[in-house]
């Protein structure tokens, strides 16, 4: 079987149709750069078996802006993932699938209002998410970068 | 009224070197002209090379899929003014191979809907060949696949899949879509071997929810609905709770010396071809349920 | 089989959100006041490591975000591979590493459970 003619890994945004095919995408970049960090992390908090001093200077050489940018990115990632993470359990289960109907001309988009719902309902939970995980930790990075 | 200009950027795909080239047309728009009779147009006035696919020119056939402004769509049922742009590119359907200018190969896609049984399943087989009665289903039973059995096959919701732009195995929005309409209908009876054909990493499984086919759809087909539906089957089923009703018993039966209007066409008359009643035996074992 | 594979992501995804979030704010300057590493200290993550309930949620949790990650990188790699022996292959080198990474990530826990 050919590939010819497939989009490949541009297949993810392209076309981009509706603004759940951009949480797709993003719900994949997110999904791989944490299991990245995933990694990371594990190798550093296994330092702790090595004793005190490993651990402290560990934590010392983490302790730069880069990796507080880095860390700040990770968690917009998590709250991410997470906030579409529901939308997806709860949609991609048809646990609240509405009911099919007969189609009538001009066919506008069905069911589409429900998903609008729940594209919202997102970015609200997202919202919420930022604002206590995240938009602290922001400005007082701003004020540590400031100075 | 003005006459205004549009000008079609055609992304032509070439066999013979296996790249794509791009031509501009410039073409004089009328208020209702859809993109496909400005492909028409070109092809009447400017350049008789162009190729494409179309055949009813009113939303039926689904034949005159393309890829306009990097969106699947339907260019008969598209009307130029409506996109409000200068300049249109058009581009085979994506995720199809390319046959030659704007023609995309329907071969995968084909091979797809044929693998999830597009037909009814029923355990009376010989009443289903030689039929004595009807098959009885009321409204709200039509109702429940009628969404689904709107589909034209035109191939946008494929195109605009996301799943299907990487994996060829992966039955595509479409297929998965048709599968739900026949695993719903009241009549039909292989519930069980359909929910097997779904319930893999290349069939259901496979959908990571983006919606773009359900967006793209020009029928109102809804294609993320049926995949979602048929999970919701799937996961119930696992579960041991209860999936499908039974399929409804036939209509009861006519009275013995009512002529059934079924056996009222008559015998077929005698091949005047020669090869043809090979063919019509070919076609018959494909199409009778007892020799599949 | 390999579709019901992705259930557990969904299963393993509904607990995550809750375990993240307890995991997200230990760290967060809501509860943490001066600095990122301060709470992080090792006197800080001893004290926190010797309970036992901790160590418990540490197990569930690791093991959980390797499940999901392990089904979700798979399923992606998936569509890439589609031939029967690559999936396959895909597998079993996916499930090596990962097990590894969870042995790895099992040090600490382990190492603090002792005292």
């Amino acid at each position: 079987m050919s590939k010819k003619g497939r989009k490949g890994i541009l297949g993810w945004i392209i076309p981009i149709t509706n603004i759940e095919r951009l949480l797709y995408s993003l719900h994949r970049i997110t999904g791989i750069g944490l299991t990245l960090y995933l990694f990371i992390h594990i190798y550093e908090t296994s330092m702790r078996a090595l004793g005190r001093e490993t651990w402290i200077s560990t934590s010392e050489f983490l302790d730069n802006p880069v990796f507080h940018i880095g860390l700040l990115l990770v968690v917009l990632a998590a709250i991410f993932h997470g906030a579409n993470g529901i939308r997806l359990i709860l949609q991609e289960l048809g646990l609240i699938a509405p009911k099919p109907t007969q189609p009538v001309y001009p066919y506008r988009k069905y069911h589409r209002e429900r998903r609008v719902y729940m594209v919202t309902i997102t970015m609200l939970i997202l919202g919420i998410g930022v604002a206590i995980f995240a938009l602290r930790d922001f400005l007082i990075l701003l004020e540590v970068l400031g100075k | 009224m003005e006459e205004k200009k549009v000008i079609f950027r055609l992304r032509r795909y070439d066999p013979e070197t296996g790249g794509y080239r791009e031509d501009r047309y410039e073409v004089p728009v009328y208020r209702g002209m859809t993109v496909l009779d400005g492909l028409i147009w070109i092809k009447e006035n400017l350049d008789r090379t162009v190729s494409y696919r179309a055949s009813c020119r009113m939303g039926l056939c689904g034949s005159c899929g393309m890829t306009v402004n990097g969106r699947p769509t339907l260019t008969c049922e598209t009307q130029i003014l409506s996109l409000e742009r200068d300049e249109l590119t058009i581009e085979p359907l994506y995720n199809m191979e390319p046959v030659r200018d704007l023609v995309a190969d329907f071969h995968q896609f084909f091979k797809n809907q044929r693998a999830i049984k597009p037909y009814l399943i029923r355990r009376d087989i010989e009443e289903q060949v030689e039929p004595t009665r009807e098959y009885l289903q009321d409204p709200e039973e039509w109702n429940l696949y009628i969404q689904f059995a709107m589909c034209i096959t035109c191939g946008l919701c494929y195109s605009a899949c996301p799943t299907t732009a990487t994996n060829e195995k992966y039955l595509g929005p479409q297929a998965l879509a048709n599968l739900f309409r026949f695993y719903i209908d009241s009549r039909d009876e292989g519930w069980e071997e359909r929910l097997a054909i779904a319930d893999s990493l290349d069939g259901v499984w496979g959908c990571h929810l983006a919606t773009g086919c359900s967006e793209v759809c020009p029928k109102g087909v809804d294609p993320a609905l049926a995949i979602q539906l048929l999970r919701r089957e799937i996961l119930r089923k696992n579960l041991g709770r209860k999936t499908r009703r039974e399929a409804r018993p036939l209509a009861p039966l006519l009275p013995p010396e009512e002529e059934s209007p079924y056996r009222a066409f008559g015998e077929a008359p005698e091949f005047t071809v020669e090869g043809a009643e090979e063919a019509a035996e070919k076609f018959n074992i494909l199409h009778d349920p007892r020799k599949r | 089989m390999n579709g019901r594979i992705r259930l557990g992501i969904y299963f393993s995804g509904a607990l995550l959100v809750v375990l993240v979030l307890i995991h997200l704010s230990l760290f967060s300057y809501w509860f943490v006041e001066e600095g990122y590493y301060t709470g992080m200290s090792w006197e800080a993550v001893s004290e926190r490591m010797n309970s036992i309930l901790w160590d418990a949620f540490y197990l569930v949790f690791l093991t959980t975000v390797m499940a999901h990650s392990y089904i979700g990188i798979r399923n992606i790699l998936f569509e890439y591979i589609t031939s029967e022996g690559g999936r396959r292959l895909i597998t079993y080198a996916l499930a090596l590493i990962w097990i590894s990474a969870y042995i790895y990530g099992l040090i600490p826990i382990i190492a603090s459970a002792g005292g």
